[in-house]
């Protein structure tokens, strides 16, 4: 099936062991540990500089780790070419291009750069765009877009990479409600075809509603990984915070929901 | 102004422009010849045809104006192609060879060119010496900066820097050497065409074929890189080698039209910023067009400057240097660049 195999499927796996990052004399990422496998979609949470961005960057092989090891199916991402690292994970990270003058789908087919050549780009890039509602842009300028269809046309390009490893730094930022679900919904979706996928987020509701697992981090340290239940604990979550939270079953679906 | 976009009918419809243009600039000059004359002249030489010329017309055309022309038309070209790549590369709108100081490294190279290699070959020495000057320009300016923090815009800066200390190196030791063999201080601000010989003309053109021939392949590389750096590397392009393969090419050609031709300005931002708007962003078409468009932009403004002033060779790159910096401040003024 063109398009919804995954490469590699069922092989992947990411190994985080011991992970320390230091950053300009500061311990952004401390001993951290990590094993995800194909299949899974784990939501990284936590307060602002708390190190998740850290996380993305050092297992898209964009930081070398000071401390221990990133392995993405025994290969390390920061010592490979670019092309290779492409291959085998894709990355929407956290700062927003904004000036491109091509058109949208020209825009998500550069995901598919990796593999030019390979296969027929233009089918990959429609299934990309249909996912997360924004075919009918595919003509227009990426810089006329607003901030939250530039967002989406990202995350689309990062969907036509077709990698076995998706990492998403805060890709509901700028979204509103519908859209933040609809994206969250396609991470999980990704993960059920067989991929990882890691994403970052402020919104614990969302990631909770859709995550297979959570990890909850504070300081560079994890304070707590497990499933969304597990994770989205009132006390744990009031301290790390540091702000009164409520947490109650949603009425329909009896997820956890933090209020404040 | 729409053209259909494919690259057989831009280089149809430039190879078209810079016919006309470089048939313009063989008929005008202080000695009057006919268009008639001129063209008779370019058939005898370029077509298996025999006319009757009469010998004036035939050396002022084919032996002083012909290489003139095509000297002009080749540095144009090749600084057009500096601005649509530069602008791409460095995610920079009216970044341009000049701007990122890559004139002044090659006007180095070129001035000892001239110094040195005047005996041994004239002044297709200078030619050679601009190219490696500016491949080296190139290269260290990429190397300084990335020392102090690889963003496109630190390249930029360090080159204005190193453009400007270089720039007025130059125009010292230009009057300070005071040598007949080296062209004065207008060549290296302004440039000048009044020394292109069919010599000079054959190792521009290898010169251009070289980078052009070199950065087409490219262009896919190039369109990715609008993602901005960090993002095409996340989709597989390996930038530093791409930045480092395109600077160098950039050099080269820069640096072979500066020992050719001077220093001529705002070729590359004219090229890269028309190109844009008359193609759009994919580097397959821009390339190409802005080739084109550097090539009549370089070509016109001689031939304007020779109909302006008889008998005054008003150097071209003053010309481009005042219909560019118009240009640039009418891009600000009506917001077509970010500042």
């Amino acid at each position: 099936m063109k398009g919804t195999g995954v490469k590699g499927a069922g092989l992947s796996r990411l190994e985080i062991r011991s992970l320390s990052v230091i950053l300009g004399g500061r311990t952004v990422l401390s001993d951290f540990d990590l094993t995800v496998n194909s299949g899974e979609f784990v939501a990284v949470v936590g307060p602002n500089g708390s190190g998740k961005s850290t996380l993305l960057r050092t297992i898209a092989g964009d930081l070398a780790p000071t401390h221990g090891t990133v392995r993405i199916s025994g290969i390390n991402p920061a010592s490979v070419n670019a092309q290779t690292a492409a291959a085998i994970r894709s990355y929407l990270p956290q700062a927003h291009v904004t000036d491109i003058g091509f058109d949208v789908a020209t825009v998500v087919g550069f995901g598919a750069y990796a593999s030019d050549g390979v296969e027929e780009p233009r089918e990959r890039v429609y299934a990309s765009m249909r996912r997360v509602g924004v075919t009918d842009l595919a003509d227009r300028p990426f810089r006329a877009l607003s901030g939250g269809e530039q967002r989406r046309v990202t995350i689309a390009r990062v969907l036509c990479q077709d990698a076995p490893v998706v990492l998403l730094d805060e890709p509901t930022d700028s979204l509103d409600l519908g859209h933040a679900d609809q994206v969250m919904s396609v991470a999980a979706e990704e993960a059920s075809n067989g991929r990882i996928v890691i994403s970052t987020s402020h919104d614990l509701n969302v990631a909770g509603r859709h995550a297979t697992s959570m990890v909850l981090m504070h300081n560079g340290h994890v304070v707590k990984s497990g499933s969304p239940s597990e994770v989205l604990v009132a006390d744990l979550l009031s301290d790390v915070y540091e702000t009164t939270v409520t947490v109650i079953p949603h009425p329909t679906t009896g997820t956890p929901i933090v209020v404040r | 102004m729409k053209l259909r976009r494919s690259t057989a009918s831009i280089v149809l419809v430039g190879l078209l422009c810079a016919i006309v243009a470089v048939i313009a600039s063989v008929s005008v000059g202080s000695v009057s010849v006919s268009i008639a004359d001129s063209l008779r002249v370019l058939a005898v030489h370029l077509l298996p045809i025999d006319l009757d010329v009469p010998p004036l017309p035939d050396a002022i055309v084919w032996n002083i104006r012909m290489p003139r022309a095509i000297v002009a038309l080749l540095s144009g070209s090749v600084l057009g192609v500096t601005g649509t790549v530069l602008q791409g590369s460095l995610k920079n709108p009216i970044a341009d060879a000049q701007l990122v100081g890559l004139s002044s490294t090659a006007a180095v190279g070129a001035l000892l060119g001239f110094w040195l290699g005047y005996a041994s070959g004239g002044p297709t020495i200078a030619v050679v010496a601009g190219a490696v000057a500016g491949v080296v320009g190139a290269l260290g300016v990429r190397w300084l900066a990335a020392r102090i923090g690889g963003e496109p815009s630190r390249f930029i800066l360090v080159g204005i820097g190193a453009g400007l200390g270089l720039g007025a190196l130059v125009a010292t030791a230009s009057i300070a050497i005071h040598d007949p063999r080296i062209p004065d201080v207008t060549f290296w601000f302004f440039g000048g065409l009044g020394a292109a010989t069919w010599g000079v003309a054959g190792v521009l053109a290898i010169a251009t074929a070289l980078t052009l021939g070199g950065i087409m392949p490219l262009a896919r590389r190039l369109d990715v890189l609008s993602l901005g750096h960090e993002p095409a590397r996340h989709v597989g392009v390996n930038v530093a080698t791409t930045l480092a393969v395109v600077l160098a090419l950039v050099g080269l050609g820069t640096g072979a039209s500066v020992g050719a031709a001077g220093v001529i300005g705002f070729v590359g931002l004219v090229g890269g910023r028309v190109a844009a708007r008359m193609v759009g962003p994919h580097h397959k078409l821009a390339i190409p067009a802005s080739a084109f468009i550097g090539a009549v932009f370089v070509v016109g403004a001689d031939v304007a400057g020779r109909v302006g002033a008889r008998g005054f060779d008003v150097p071209v790159g003053l010309t481009t240097t005042v219909v560019g910096g118009a240009y640039l401040v009418w891009l600000i003024a009506r917001n077509k660049v970010p500042v």
